[in-house]
C-alpha cells in the first residue's frame, strides 16, 4: 500500500506539492522537499519491509509516517479544512472521517506488525 | 539486548531514510517532472489556474468572469463574492443541469470556496473542465482572503 501510495506521487511531485500546501500546516519553503523525499521513503519503507531486509527499521519508518499523516489529518480537520488528503495521489479524496478512519487502521496495522517483528527470535531480526 | 534493539531500529530507519533521501533527490534532479526542491513554489507552479487574491479582484472588477462559489449554499448565504453563483462541488451534477443552458463554454470562469485548504474549488475547477469549459481558474485564496481584503461583499 505505501508502494503504491509513494509511486503514484512520485510521478506527480507538484500534485502532491498542493496537496502539502493545500493542508496549510508546512512553509512554503519546506513544502518542495516533502513533496520529493516522503513518497521515496514510502516506498524504501515498504520494499524493504516487504522483502525482509532492514525490517524493524521499515516497519519503524512506516509506523512514524502513518502515525505523522493521522495527526496532520486530525489536525487539519479539526481546523476545519478539508483539502484533497493526498494519500494516494490522484486517487486520494478529502480529509474527513473516511480518511481518517483509513489513517487510524494503517497506523494500527503498522503498530502491530512492528510488534510482532520485536517478538521473533533476535537472530532472525539480525537483518 | 534492549539496547541493541534501541540502537538496531534507530540505524536502521536512520540508513533508510537518509538513502531514500539522496535518491529522491537524485532522482528529482534528473526527473522530468522534478520540482525546485530549494525555494518556495509560486501559485502558479503549483497550479496554472491558481489566481492570487488582486487577479481575482482584478477580473472581478473587469466583468468579464462569472464567480462560481463552490461552497456549500448555507455558507454561500452568510457572504459570498458579489455576483458569485452558488455552485456547491458536491452538488455539481445537479447545478450543470441548470447552468448549462445559458453558460458558455468559453466563458472564464472563476471558481473559488474558503481558501487555503479547501479543496472544493479544485474539486469543482476539474468538474468543470471535465464537462468542457476551457477557461477556468482558481482564485485559490478564496473568501477568506476577499472578506481580509474589505472588499464588496453580499450577504
Amino acid at each position: 500500500m505505501f508502494i503504491v501510495a509513494g509511486a503514484l506521487k512520485i510521478v506527480n511531485p507538484i500534485g502532491f506539492a498542493r496537496d502539502i500546501t493545500d493542508y496549510d500546516l508546512a512553509a512554503g519553503l519546506i513544502v518542495p522537499a516533502i513533496a520529493v523525499v516522503l513518497p521515496w521513503w514510502e516506498v524504501a519503507a515498504g520494499v524493504l519491509a516487504i522483502a525482509g531486509r532492514w525490517r524493524i527499521g521499515a516497519l519503524t519508518a512506516l509506523t512514524g509516517m502513518s502515525a505523522a499523516f493521522l495527526i496532520v489529518g486530525a489536525i487539519t480537520f479539526a481546523r476545519g479544512l478539508s483539502p484533497e488528503c493526498g494519500c494516494f495521489g490522484f486517487m486520494s479524496e478529502r480529509v474527513g472521517p473516511m480518511s481518517l478512519t483509513f489513517e487510524a487502521a494503517l497506523l494500527l496495522a503498522c503498530v502491530l506488525l512492528l510488534r510482532k517483528e520485536f517478538r521473533r527470535p533476535e537472530e532472525d531480526r539480525r537483518r | 539486548m534492549m539496547y541493541n534493539d534501541a540502537a538496531r531500529v534507530t540505524l536502521q530507519t536512520a540508513s533508510l531514510l537518509a538513502i531514500a533521501s539522496a535518491f529522491a533527490l537524485l532522482a528529482n534532479a534528473f526527473s522530468p517532472v522534478g520540482i525546485p526542491v530549494t525555494r518556495a513554489l509560486t501559485l502558479r507552479e503549483l497550479d496554472a489556474r491558481y489566481l492570487t487574491a488582486e487577479e481575482a479582484h482584478a477580473r472581478h472588477e473587469a466583468g468579464q468572469s462569472i464567480f462560481l462559489d463552490a461552497r456549500p449554499e448555507k455558507l454561500f448565504e452568510r457572504g459570498h463574492i458579489p455576483g458569485a453563483l452558488v455552485y456547491p462541488a458536491d452538488e455539481f451534477e445537479q447545478r450543470f443541469l441548470t447552468t448549462a443552458a445559458w453558460l458558455p463554454k468559453e466563458t472564464e470562469l472563476v471558481v473559488y470556496c474558503d481558501g487555503k485548504g479547501c479543496g472544493l474549488s479544485r474539486q469543482l475547477a476539474d468538474k468543470l473542465a471535465a464537462a468542457g469549459y476551457t477557461r477556468v481558474v482558481i482564485f485559490y485564496e478564496g473568501w477568506k482572503a476577499w472578506d481580509a481584503h474589505c472588499w464588496p461583499v453580499e450577504r
